[in-house]
């Protein structure tokens, strides 16, 4: 009898277990969990890195949904109704942590060092190792950190995920002109953080650039 | 193209995600302009960040979904626990507000003046009384709504409980 359930719930389609999760049926939620889990953990991943950060805000996350299942009406996708929450959830948490930091060249680990001559000077040497690993990740959240959370996030989706600018509107809930202006910005600025960075390597004194 | 529109291009989108036009024409112009060439190095090399930091991907423990199942069953108890204690201090404030309306009842029926009793033997008041009071009272306006016939009854009257013939 559970297990005919289990496979009920299992093939079910999103609004009938919105609609059943929202009546209590706690299985039906836990399939939601199973099916959404991985998205949700995907974009808390765009904020955070840390495995304890990312768990965390994906269980208030899917706590919010839960507490919201009755406003789901069934219009947009399930999937893009759980990825606004997640994302406003996400853009809430670092607003309120007030994590907006300047970046100084100056704050760079030996290692982002060397991936940065090694990028400037052209080699093509274990690009794998660096691209894939976590110095160009934490290099990379240094100079995203000093950028607005919104505009950090558009950044990872357009251009690190490649995701159609459509599919960012679904998530963050904007219009297209308004992801594609501020996706612009959002370059500009930190393409001249860059700029900075590489400057600051270029000159032989080392200061703090802002 | 001048810089300003190639700065503007490389930031709206890399010449290798653009059209093979623009791209030619970016590329073209930072190979004989060293700043916009040095614009366009930090828009790849940013890019490239952008991308490296998108690579690292967190999937959901096994444990995930009991850990939020539990979260709901924590925070559902503790919602029933508030309900509880809320419907108590309702109660509590309406006990404490009733306590209050007995007390001050009483104490209005312990202090409040006595109405006069009757004293036993007197004389029942009599139903001509009103018209008595009227006419005793010199109440000239009120005078006006007696028949001649009352006024006068209520006079003999006055006279014989005062001896007067």
């Amino acid at each position: 009898m559970g297990s005919k359930l289990a496979v009920e719930v299992e093939h079910a389609s999103d609004i009938d277990l919105a609609r059943q999760a929202g009546s209590g049926d706690e299985l039906a939620f836990e399939e939601i969990v199973r099916r959404y889990g991985p998205r949700v953990f995907r974009i808390a991943g765009r904020f955070f890195r840390q495995r304890s950060a990312v768990e965390e805000i994906s269980q208030e996350v899917f706590l919010r949904a839960y507490t919201q299942l009755g406003t789901y009406e069934g219009r947009g996708s399930f999937e893009g109704w759980i990825s606004r929450i997640a994302t406003n959830t996400c853009l809430n948490e670092i607003r309120k942590a007030k994590r907006h930091p300047e970046f100084y060249a100056a704050d760079l680990t030996d290692d982002e060092e060397n991936w940065l001559e090694t990028r400037l000077a052209g080699s093509s040497l274990s690009d794998d190792y660096f691209e894939r690993g976590i110095i160009a990740a934490d290099l990379a959240d240094k100079v995203l950190g000093s950028i607005a959370p919104e505009d950090r996030v558009i950044l990872i989706m357009l251009d690190g995920e490649d995701l159609p600018v459509k599919e960012v509107c679904e998530i963050t809930g904007w219009s297209q002109s308004k992801v594609k202006i501020r996706a612009m910005r959002a370059r500009r600025k930190l393409r001249k953080t860059v700029e900075r960075m590489i400057n600051s390597r270029r000159k032989p004194a080392k200061g703090q650039l802002r | 193209m001048r810089c300003r529109q190639v700065r503007n291009a490389i930031d709206e989108q890399l010449p290798d995600a653009a059209d093979a036009g623009r791209r030619l024409a970016i590329m073209a112009h930072c190979e004989v302009c060293t700043e916009c060439r040095r614009v366009l190095e930090a828009a790849e090399m940013a890019a490239r960040l952008i991308q490296a930091r998108s690579f690292q991907t967190i999937e959901p423990s096994p444990f995930f979904k009991t850990r939020v199942l539990a979260a709901i069953r924590e925070r559902g108890a503790v919602a029933v626990r508030r309900q509880t204690e809320r419907m108590w201090s309702s109660a509590r404030a309406i006990v404490a507000s009733m306590f209050v309306v007995v007390v001050v009842l009483l104490a209005l029926n312990l202090f409040a003046p006595k109405p006069v009793q009757q004293i036993a033997g007197a004389e029942p008041v009599r139903r001509s009384d009103s018209v008595e009071r009227i006419v005793m009272d010199d109440n000239t306006a009120a005078d006006d709504s007696l028949t001649s016939g009352q006024v006068l009854d209520t006079v003999f009257a006055q006279g014989d409980s005062y001896g007067i013939d």
